[in-house]
């Protein structure tokens, strides 16, 4: 087992080493992406723009230009080329905003999956089923910025069916009611997309197992079919949920959560990412990039010993 | 001029002050006049304990830093210089008047000597007493920051050259003379300029307390000498202006303001920025009223909204240094393709005014152009005239609307009259470096400008003259280069006077450039909007050429 | 992003396929009993036959441009009128200053059906552009980035999964590095990247130029990015067969490495890619239409469904449909490959566990 976590984090070391290395590579060389001038402004004087690339090292080899950025980084000094902020600041402002997002919206998916995934399987082959299904799948097949976006128009303030404030994050220490409404739709929007998908998972996952053989023995046994749902199906079914559940909230935490933040202007940590890609911003691009990485990696270790974990058959290697 | 598409900064008005371009046409006939003037003293019992205003992002809250307008219209009654404006609504906004100051400065003969003495008693918010040297001090402190600021004071002795402080940052400004006893400030210039004293109206000039670090202050707000003082600021979330304690209406010459407090949530995205004024959360919203709102904005909340148009100019720019453009057939093509009231009523929603001036009207020297019409054919014809029919033309633009539109809105008319336009649409952080770069051959772009000084050298010689051409970090863009007319104003630079004869040649410039030799293609000036909550009371709607909306002379209902 | 297959719809054992066209089990190809499991999936068939509609539809975008409406997809119409029961109707609403008056303008006209004899079907944009000609190109934009990526992710994904499951030790060692990489990124946080960064100048290295603004940078980008959701999982089956009989049978006859690749490897988990193949088209039409979103993807002035979105974006109040429609084209077109998908999964491999995620 400690080899194991020692060999994952050294893994998981270099991988972040790596893409580092392969963020700063694609922005480095860009056009426009000298931040000298930027920096200086309009009136800038020769002088001026050389003090600037003096003091942000632009002088010196690519690959020492790369180790000041990381250690910079890493000590939590580097700023934005952009708007000067520092950029450690700016990711820590936006956490809160985007793990609200991404916990809530993951407890939703998840909830609702098992819920959706054991109807669904239950009652397989009948008309609940069915729509089920189709309702599934058409939620899996929306986009969810655009889901979002028709969201806001129909439910939000000034809209004909308003019922739910506009999106904007409030702190949940600053009024917890307030954070609650104004992330109900961004949460039931990002949500929509992995509820179905969970759902169909799970359904499968039950129906495999109904027929396994120690599901017959129990039903032989006599045990009530609600006990034998529960205990013996349901917890075997949901053990790959639990492993794709880990996956998926780090994959949402550097992906779709870009999409559902800009959609809302949650200002979380995805929409400050696309902000800066937009503006070609290397600091931030570096700094949010390793962000969700190290989230990508860290779920990956510990879904592997949650896996462990639950079915004692599987021993991590 | 700002940097950023976003951030509008004008920032003094050498010699003119007479009419500026403010062409306040609110849906009510714009605002009134301001009751209280620029020299009133207390607030005439307007004061109110609370504005919650919406705000753009501040660049920085560092004077040495910011260059914009969102943290110039905030912080002009935060931090203040020897100069400053006069508060009042309309062109007289644009008079300076002594804030730190006790009077208007003795100025030598040759214009080379500028002798101030400050107000007695100064304090800075924190108690600290103003001392002269802190002048010195906070000029000192933008050079060693490489603050956008510094090629305002290159004229200053000591500054430039090798051994000057631009180079070294060691010692002190030679030029720059403080007695802290006595209180006076003695400044020496290499060259006379006739706007220096605008300069020491800058944001630039303001006065910090001596050790302030050379760094970026903005979260740790340095201590105000104006009316206010920063609270606190959180970058890109929020900020909190308070009563300065220690102001005891130390400068006569500026408002003291009417609201005890103002809270600002800083929102980027337009609608939600407009959402926060419909809801009640706020009660101004400093972004414009976005497009898809304005028609609502209009019937709904007339009486809340206020349209301006300040100074600016957007222009195409045409490379008239290599082909096709370089023709002058192919350039005037491209005026006839163009449609003004097309593009503002499609892309802006109405919000602008056509024209073909390069100077934006209200300036003395402006005789309005009428030279081109919209006439598709016409411009094929010349296209084909000029025999460069069918050649590929590098068109750039930024990636955000309604910049986007626009640019998509050119390339396409340059589709129509024969051309092969390529589409390059970039970031508005990186788009003036990028196409101010010789090495980009962009032909055809977008830009705009807002000015820095209410005359017309900030247009022609920053923009328009082929002596001030560079390699790289060029701001005439499309490489306009007629020496007759570099000529002309060169000879006009000389002038200190604006009188009606020069005032006439500034206007045959224009023409010149515009019709004559059809350089660069200006189709608009672009207006804007204040929009506020209905607990504000509009009668005290003040609007200032420099100072934008003001808010320290706003009162409620 | 994920497109997920499970037992869904009917789904027919060899043996019920038997019994009810009246004969004993005989022994069929996979393939054709496949087809027969297939044939009976109508629901599925009837999402191919929409899927296919759209595909002809965006193909017929150039004569509909041309002979319908009359109007190129990037034809600005800004300041004209068109004809409508007779009357002259603003392609775009007039605005601006009369005198010292102020009216709100830039608001274009809504979808028009057949009353305007074939112009603005589906409205204009602020632009005055016809959105159903827009709809259509952009609608063969985004397919040909869904499709093309999909093919090119698809074959580089098998390639590789062939090379490292068939060579195995350090081959496979880099490939499944490769591939963990790219896994650990940030994929959207990724593809935003590249496609902000090509979509500058272009693409110029190592002999290879590709123009900014070509479709070919957001093809290779989702390409490129969703390799290990395809590699990964086919890469485990190939390391699965190599220990089966008829590979080691294969190489004691002789049968060199490409051989066995492509003659004994690839027949067995042709179907497998298959069933990825469709799907995986779905996810990256998906995919570029959030590029698009972002400002990654397909460049102006060239529509894709995700671009014509993000422009609807800023108009949602005034003119709603500039954001609704591609929204609904977007849906139209997933759902119809991700239930076809499913049913050739059910029906080529009943069993498979085939999943492409985000």
């Amino acid at each position: 087992m400690l080899a194991f976590l020692v060999r994952r984090l050294v893994g998981a070391f270099l991988v972040l080493v790596a893409v580092s290395f392969i963020t700063y590579l694609i922005f480095v060389k860009i056009p426009g992406g000298d931040p000298a001038p930027r920096i200086a402004g309009r009136l800038a004087t020769d002088q001026n723009i050389a003090d600037i690339r003096q003091k942000l090292h632009l002088n010196d080899p690519f690959y020492s230009q790369y180790w000041a950025m990381m250690q910079s980084l890493f000590t939590g000094s580097l700023k934005s080329y952009s708007s000067q902020l520092n950029v450690v600041q700016e990711i820590k402002r936006g956490i809160p905003a985007t793990l609200s997002l991404t916990i809530g919206a993951g407890i939703i998916w998840l909830g609702f999956g098992i819920l959706v995934g054991v109807i669904s399987a239950v009652t397989a082959g009948r008309l609940s089923d069915r729509v089920i299904t189709v309702l599934a799948l058409i939620g899996i097949s929306m986009p969810v910025f655009w889901l979002g976006l028709i969201s806001r128009y129909l439910f939000a303030e000034g809209h004909p069916l308003s019922f739910l404030p506009d999106g904007e994050y409030v702190g949940l220490t600053v009024n917890p009611w307030q954070w609650f409404v104004h992330l109900l739709m961004p949460w039931t929007v990002l949500a929509v997309l992995f509820i179905g998908f969970y759902g169909r998972v799970l359904r499968s996952n039950v129906l495999d197992t109904i027929n396994e053989d120690y599901v017959r023995t129990a039903k032989a046994k006599g045990l009530p079919p609600r006990r034998v749902l529960v205990k013996h199906v349901l917890r075997n079914s949901l053990i790959p949920i639990v492993t794709l559940f880990g996956l998926d909230f780090a994959a949402v935490i550097g992906g779709s959560a870009i999409l559902t933040e800009t959609v809302f202007n949650l200002r979380g940590v995805g929409q400050y990412a696309a902000d800066s890609v937009q503006s070609l911003d290397l600091p931030p691009i570096m700094g949010v990039t390793i962000y969700a990485t190290f989230f990508i990696v860290l779920f990956s270790v510990v879904v592997d010993l949650l896996y462990a974990w639950l079915d004692p058959r599987i021993r991590p290697t | 001029m700002k940097r950023r598409l976003k951030l509008l900064r004008p920032v003094g008005a050498v010699a003119l002050l007479a009419a500026l371009a403010l062409l306040a046409a609110g849906c009510g006939g714009g605002g009134k006049k301001s009751s209280s003037g620029g020299s009133n003293a207390g607030s005439s019992g307007k004061t109110y304990p609370l504005l919650r205003v919406v705000w753009d992002a501040p660049d920085y809250m560092d004077p040495a830093l910011y260059y914009t307008v969102a943290a110039y219209q905030l912080t002009n009654y935060v931090w203040t210089g020897l100069m400053g404006y006069k508060h009042e609504s309309g062109p007289a906004g644009a008079q300076l008047v002594p804030y730190l100051a006790a009077s208007e400065p003795t100025i030598s003969a040759d214009g080379k000597d500028y002798k101030f003495t400050l107000r007695k008693g100064l304090k800075y918010s924190d108690g600290t007493a103003v001392k002269a040297s802190d002048f010195r001090y906070a000029i000192e402190r933008d050079f060693k920051m490489d603050s956008p600021g510094v090629g305002f004071y290159s004229d200053i002795q000591g500054v430039s050259g090798a051994s000057g402080f631009a180079t070294t940052k060691k010692g002190h400004i030679s030029g720059i003379i403080p007695d802290d006893s006595a209180g006076t400030i003695e400044i020496k210039l290499d060259n006379p300029r006739g706007d220096f004293l605008y300069i020491l109206a800058l944001e630039f000039s303001d006065f910090v307390p001596s050790g302030t670090p050379a760094s970026d202050q903005s979260t740790k707000p340095i201590p105000a000498t104006g009316p206010y003082m920063v609270q606190s600021y959180t970058p890109s979330r929020s900020f909190t202006i308070v009563r300065n304690p220690h102001y005891n209406n130390q400068i006569p010459t500026m408002p003291s303001g009417n609201p005890d407090k103002v809270v600002g949530k800083i929102i980027t995205d337009p609608v939600a920025a407009y959402q926060q004024v419909v809801s009640g959360q706020s009660d101004y919203d400093f972004q414009p009223v976005p497009n898809d709102r304005l028609p609502e904005a209009q019937s709904k909340y007339k009486d809340q909204l206020r349209i301006y148009t300040n100074a600016n100019t957007y222009y195409f720019a045409l490379n008239n240094a290599i082909p096709p453009f370089d023709n002058i057939k192919a350039r005037k093509a491209v005026q006839y393709a163009l449609d003004p009231n097309a593009i503002i009523s499609g892309i802006y929603g109405g919000l602008g005014r056509p024209t073909q001036n390069f100077l934006p009207p209200g300036y003395p020297q402006y005789k309005k152009i009428n030279a081109w019409s919209f006439d598709l054919a016409k411009a094929k014809q010349l296209v084909q005239q000029s025999g460069t029919n069918g050649q590929s033309v590098d068109v750039y633009g930024p990636n955000e609307d309604p910049s986007k539109s626009t640019t998509e809105y050119l390339a396409n008319q340059l589709t129509k009259i024969g051309y092969k336009p390529k589409l390059h649409l970039l970031s508005h952080q990186v788009y003036f470096q990028t196409i101010g770069n010789q090495a980009t051959k962009a032909q055809a772009m977008f830009t705009n400008w807002f000015q820095d000084y209410p005359h017309p050298l900030d247009w022609f010689d920053v923009l328009l003259s082929g002596e001030r051409i560079t390699k790289t970090h060029n701001n005439n863009v499309g490489n306009v280069n007629v020496p007759s007319v570099d000529k002309e104003i060169d000879a006009l630079k000389k002038e200190a006077q604006n009188t009606p004869a020069v005032n006439d040649r500034w206007a045959k410039v224009d023409r010149d450039l515009m019709v004559t030799y059809a350089t660069t293609v200006p189709y608009m000036n672009k207006s804007s909007t204040d929009f506020f909550g209905p607990k504000i009371d509009m009668s005290c709607y003040t609007f200032g050429v420099v100072t934008y909306w003001d808010y320290g002379l706003s009162c409620m209902k | 992003m994920a497109t997920e297959s499970t037992t869904d719809f009917s789904l027919d054992s060899a043996a019920a396929l038997a019994a009810d066209e009246g004969g004993a089990i005989e022994g069929k190809s996979p393939w054709l009993l496949a087809w027969r499991r297939l044939r009976r999936n109508y629901v599925a068939l009837g999402f191919l036959a929409l899927f296919v509609v759209i595909v002809v539809m965006c193909l017929l975008a150039g004569p509909y441009a041309h002979h319908v409406a009359g109007t190129g997809p990037n034809d600005n119409h800004l300041g004209e009128t068109f004809t409508r029961g007779g009357k002259q109707v603003e392609v775009v609403s007039k605005g601006g200053f009369t005198g010292g008056t102020f009216k709100a303008g830039g608001i274009p006209v809504g979808p028009q059906l057949w009353h305007a004899g074939g112009k603005y079907v589906f409205g204009a944009d602020t632009q005055g552009r016809d959105v159903a000609v827009r709809l259509l190109y952009g609608g063969l934009n985004s397919l040909k980035v869904g499709i093309g990526s999909a093919l090119i992710c698809t074959l580089f994904a098998l390639v590789l999964a062939l090379i490292a499951g068939y060579y195995g030790g350090w081959v496979d060692w880099v490939i499944a590095r490769f591939f963990d990489l790219i896994w650990a990124f940030p994929v959207l946080l990724l593809a935003i990247a590249l496609g902000t960064a090509l979509s500058i100048n272009g693409f110029h290295h190592f002999g290879i130029s590709i123009q900014s603004g070509s479709l070919w940078i957001p093809t290779l980008v989702i390409s490129y990015v969703l390799i290990p959701y395809i590699g990964r999982p086919l890469r485990g089956q190939i390391l699965s067969l190599r220990e089966k009989e008829f590979i080691e049978a294969a190489t004691a006859q002789g049968a060199g490495g490409v051989r066995v690749m492509f003659s004994e490897l690839l027949p067995n988990i042709a179907s497998s890619v298959l069933v990825f193949f469709a799907l995986i088209i779905a996810n990256n039409i998906l995919t570029e239409a959030g590029l698009s979103f972002l400002g990654a993807g397909v460049q102006p002035p060239n529509p894709s469904w995700g671009t014509l979105i993000a422009d609807g974006q800023s108009r949602i109040q005034t003119a709603p449909w500039l954001a609704i429609i591609p929204g609904i084209a977007i849906v139209l077109t997933v759902l119809a490959l991700n239930i076809f998908g499913d049913g050739l999964r059910d029906a080529l491999d009943p069993r498979a566990k085939v999943r492409i995620e985000h």
